[in-house]
């Protein structure tokens, strides 16, 4: 974008704040929206336009006003597609029906959990930690009460619903494009979050006395 | 009943309770501000004088520290 306009420009992402080096250096904070799908197909389809000359400046920063005040999805339909997506994966991993039912069910309970701290800015690892204590105990029920043939899948995909693949997607890309201070600051955010995952899913296996290994 | 099952049938309806309670308080929330609004859209009194007019409703804090 920065080349169509006749600019040099470096940027270094952290995961608290971004630099953008052109005539001087600007620092500017990143504030915590969590991911928005939606937002980020707009803003890249948006850059390639721009990078492409189909937009002057003007319609650039008219089109970015448009995009970012356009309102974010609705939580419960976000709930209930995370919900379907999640007992879909259930499925692919040949999950049987009780499985996938419990796995809707477990992400259903947890993704709310997490909705529901989110709102109250509790730290969001706490959140991630409670959110896969939460899916992992309540997909436990296959186990407990003898549901379905496929347990341990009903279990293993119930937090598959948290797994940080956006941070991971761009450290990769990152790491190609020679960015490794982003690349390593967005894998260990994505790294630290897969352990807070860990953390619920092992608590809830532990206080369920679910040994998979032995 | 098992532990196990005892704990799964405690955490579920703790779950169950805290969603159903957050559901609850934000549907009051959304019928107070419904409240405020309407309020608001049918009985302005409206003071003029100041360098900005300022649309003052009973009960309605920052319209009171506006006018402060």
């Amino acid at each position: 974008m920065a080349r169509r306009f006749g600019c040099q420009v470096g940027i270094t992402v952290m995961p608290t704040y971004v630099e953008i080096m052109s005539d001087g250096v600007t620092a500017r904070r990143i504030h915590n929206c969590g991911i928005n799908f939606d937002l980020n197909a707009r803003l890249s389809r948006l850059s390639w336009e721009v990078a492409d000359r189909r937009y002057s400046l003007e319609q650039a920063k008219a089109e970015f006003q448009k995009i970012i005040n356009i309102p974010r999805t609705n939580p419960i339909q976000v709930l209930f597609q995370a919900s379907i997506a999640n007992a879909a994966f259930c499925r692919l991993f040949q999950g049987d029906a009780a499985a996938v039912a419990v796995v809707f069910i477990a992400t259903l309970a947890g993704f709310r959990i997490r909705q529901i701290m989110l709102d109250r800015r509790i730290d969001f690892r706490l959140t991630v930690i409670c959110a896969a204590f939460v899916a992992a105990t309540i997909s436990s029920a296959c186990y407990l009460f003898g549901w379905g043939n496929t347990p341990e899948i009903a279990l293993g995909t119930s937090v598959l619903y948290l797994i940080p693949g956006v941070p991971y997607i761009n450290a990769v890309s990152d790491m190609m494009d020679k960015h490794y201070l982003s690349a390593y600051s967005r894998f260990m955010d994505a790294l630290i979050i897969t352990a807070c995952i860990t953390i619920g899913l092992v608590a809830a296996m532990f206080l369920m006395g679910i040994k998979i290994l032995s | 009943m098992t532990p196990a099952i005892l704990f799964w049938s405690i955490l579920t309806a703790i779950v169950l309770a805290v969603i159903a309670i957050d559901a609850v308080s934000r549907h009051r929330k959304s019928l107070r501000h419904a409240q405020v609004k309407n309020h608001r859209h049918h009985k302005p009194i409206i003071r003029m004088g100041s360098d900005r007019d300022i649309i003052y409703v009973p009960g309605d804090e920052r319209a009171d520290q506006d006018d402060n």
